[in-house]
């Protein structure tokens, strides 16, 4: 006696009626892309916004370092500014070095008063999404290294 | 006028021994030539040195310290902690008041260098400034890139800087900085000298002017104190050969140098400014300094530099011009400034010189030393005998010397004042109504007794006739002698006048406010000559054009 074997190019639904496997595969090729995308998307999107708040901590941190630097006649800014962060990661750098005709900041003859500036703009700015590292020289740079932690408030 | 000179803290104290030093040999000089007048000056500024550390106050005379905070500090000093000088001055605040409370104008001296003189100069000049009182500071932004201080109290400095622009305070910052120059380096001395003598000078010709409020009107000092902003003072010598002028090239390097001081924080261009020239020169020479120094301060049409010029008679050599420049910051309301001190200063010594002439001028006037009236912490009030200086014969040939030396205070013409209606000093009608016009005059009117004021009056009167001119009123026209004070004073304030009629008009509301509403009716009226009365529009163009 020969058994009618099932089809195996059908499935049985909920219902128990039998769907086209062609319509999951088409779905799977629609849905899966697009959860990719949500994510990747979500991803970038992450990681744009912390981008542009570490940016704009980035500014705010050198605004505040260089506001009692400003003399009012002086043409010049007082210091020089760079901002690098790295490629994937939370972390950044701000670099500072003195203005044209100045000599701050330097850790050869002002690091404690380059170490006592950074913690003074920190608590100005009293945000503790940035964690700071020590300080370190680079050429005439004094490297001030940051992490971004991201909490609550920065969540989409 | 009475000046008080108060430096905060050690590093405005050496400043102003160096002031005073040089205030000092002015008035040796001055003394060999005119001992009444060095006198006068002497006893018109005061010196006080205030700090919350005996030990730095130590080398000055007892009278000249101020010691505030005792408790806080322990006399020990403010540990180089502007909030502890903030509450040292918080626990001496009274005494401070007391002090200020004695002087019209104010002249505060501080560094931000450690405690004293950062926790302290903002809260002296608000102290001076709630008691309305013509406050100027002083202050230097110490460099903490040269290691002078370091950076935490940089910025305390940073942060009275701050607090002087947020409550509108002018002040002449110094920046120390710049004393620093890597392509001419100087020892610290010859850097220190170089930055205090310019201030010491500066002071020094500022303070001829301050003195006698008859070289400037004080609305105008009103004017340049008002808004936030900087200062700028500056002083130049000119040193003429012996009986000759000083020649084109002396004026336009004291030009030069009166605007080019690089230790001042300056930024804006130069709005009201007040130029004092020192010197027993031409009237030429006094123009070409004028000129130079709008050149130098780059002065043109659209400039909003506007300098008021002053001259400082009698000075002691060394001779120059003294520039205190104010930034242009846009229009400010003009400071309130409480000048009555100085009219119950001179009451007080008005009825003392009377009592000394009624006991038949035996009465020995009471001089104090050398800048050194009591401290008010360490000594009470001082008595109304302080201020007097002995009355002196008569010697005004002219009414208008004897206005001067009535607004100057001068013992001999408040003698004049008080009584003198019958003395044959001739009162010029046409110099009277000049006097009319100048702000400073209108305080001598009030010093004037009842009988002067009545003849000053009828000279006037004499000396003076009014074209009787047609001015709109409520759109009616209506000849000047229809009107009464009230009306005239309408017609000023809210109507356009003619500028030919504006000099009488005024005269006549200036007479109203000074002798009464009835005074202008004494006047002669005459027939105005005949002239073409614009209509608005060219009233409204004329003024546009001028």
């Amino acid at each position: 006696m020969v058994l009618d074997a099932p089809e195996v190019h059908a499935t049985v639904d909920a219902s128990g009626g039998r769907i086209d496997l062609t319509v999951i595969w088409l779905g799977a090729a629609v849905v899966v892309p697009w959860f990719g995308w949500r994510i990747l998307d979500d991803y970038l999107d992450r990681r744009s916004r912390a981008s542009l708040v570490m940016r704009r901590f980035a500014d705010r941190f050198v605004h505040e370092f260089e506001r009692p630097l400003i003399q009012q006649d002086a043409a010049d800014r007082p210091i020089r500014v760079r901002v690098r962060s790295s490629r994937f990661g939370r972390r950044f750098d701000i670099l500072l070095a003195p203005g044209t005709g100045r000599r701050y900041p330097n850790l050869s003859d002002h690091k404690q008063n380059v170490e006592y500036d950074v913690i003074r703009v920190l608590q100005r700015l009293a945000d503790d999404s940035f964690v700071n590292g020590p300080l370190r020289a680079h050429a005439e740079w004094v490297v001030v290294p940051f992490r971004f932690n991201a909490g609550p408030k920065h969540t989409v | 006028m009475q000046i008080l000179l108060l430096s905060a803290g050690g590093g405005g104290g050496n400043i102003l021994r160096s002031v005073k030093a040089s205030f000092r040999r002015d008035l040796a000089v001055a003394q060999k030539t005119d001992s009444r007048y060095a006198e006068r000056l002497r006893r018109a500024v005061t010196a006080r040195f205030l700090d919350t550390n005996e030990f730095a106050l130590s080398d000055l005379p007892k009278e000249e310290q101020v010691l505030i905070g005792t408790h806080t500090t322990g006399r020990l000093g403010a540990r180089h902690d502007p909030e502890v000088a903030l509450q040292a001055l918080n626990e001496s605040r009274s005494e401070v008041e007391a002090l200020f409370s004695r002087y019209s104008i104010i002249i505060l001296i501080g560094t931000g260098g450690k405690g004293t003189g950062s926790g302290t100069m903002f809260p002296l000049a608000q102290i001076a400034r709630q008691q309305k009182k013509l406050v100027i500071p002083i202050f230097v932004r110490p460099s903490f890139e040269r290691h002078e201080v370091d950076k935490r109290h940089y910025d305390h400095a940073v942060n009275a800087i701050e607090q002087f622009d947020s409550a509108g305070i002018r002040l002449i910052e110094i920046l120390n900085d710049r004393g620093y120059m890597e392509h001419d380096p100087q020892p610290q001395p010859i850097v220190w000298e170089r930055m205090n003598l310019p201030i010491a000078r500066g002071l020094r010709g500022l303070i001829y002017v301050l003195w006698d409020l008859s070289q400037v009107d004080p609305s105008d000092l009103s004017m340049l104190f008002a808004g936030a902003g900087r200062l700028r003072i500056g002083f130049a010598e000119i040193d003429p050969p012996e009986g000759g002028e000083p020649n084109d090239e002396l004026v336009e390097h004291a030009a030069g140098r009166c605007c080019d001081n690089p230790y001042y924080a300056f930024h804006q261009p130069a709005g009201t400014s007040l130029i004092c020239i020192q010197g027993d020169w031409s009237n030429v020479v006094d123009a070409k300094i004028k000129g130079r120094l709008a050149a130098a301060m780059a002065a043109d049409s659209q400039s909003p530099y506007s300098p008021l010029y002053a001259r400082a008679v009698g000075t002691p050599k060394p001779w120059g011009v003294t520039a205190l420049f104010a930034e242009y910051t846009g229009a400010h309301r003009p400071l309130d400034v409480d000048w009555s001190l100085e009219r119950g200063v001179r009451t007080t010594a008005d009825r003392a010189v009377r009592e000394a002439r009624d006991a038949g001028g035996s009465r020995r006037a009471v001089n104090e030393p050398l800048m050194a009236a009591p401290s008010p912490a360490v000594a009470a009030e001082p008595s109304p005998a302080a201020v007097v200086e002995p009355p002196r014969a008569y010697a005004f040939t002219t009414f208008w010397e004897f206005a001067v030396a009535v607004n100057r205070s001068d013992p001999a013409a408040l003698a004049l004042a008080g009584d003198g209606a019958t003395s044959d000093l001739p009162i010029d009608g046409v110099e009277l109504r000049k006097l009319l016009d100048m702000m400073w005059f209108r305080a001598v009117l009030a010093r004037l007794s009842r009988d002067w004021r009545e003849r000053v009056l009828e000279a006037l009167i004499d000396g003076t006739t009014v074209p009787d001119y047609a001015v709109k009123l409520d759109r009616q026209t209506m000849r000047l002698r229809e009107l009464s004070y009230e009306q005239l004073v309408k017609v000023g304030s809210q109507t356009m006048v003619a500028d030919w009629i504006r000099p009488d008009l005024d005269l006549l509301i200036t007479v109203g406010r000074f002798w009464g509403p009835e005074a202008v009716t004494r006047f002669r009226f005459v027939e105005a000559p005949e002239r073409h009365e614009p209509s608005r529009m060219e009233t409204l163009l004329q003024r546009l054009r001028g």
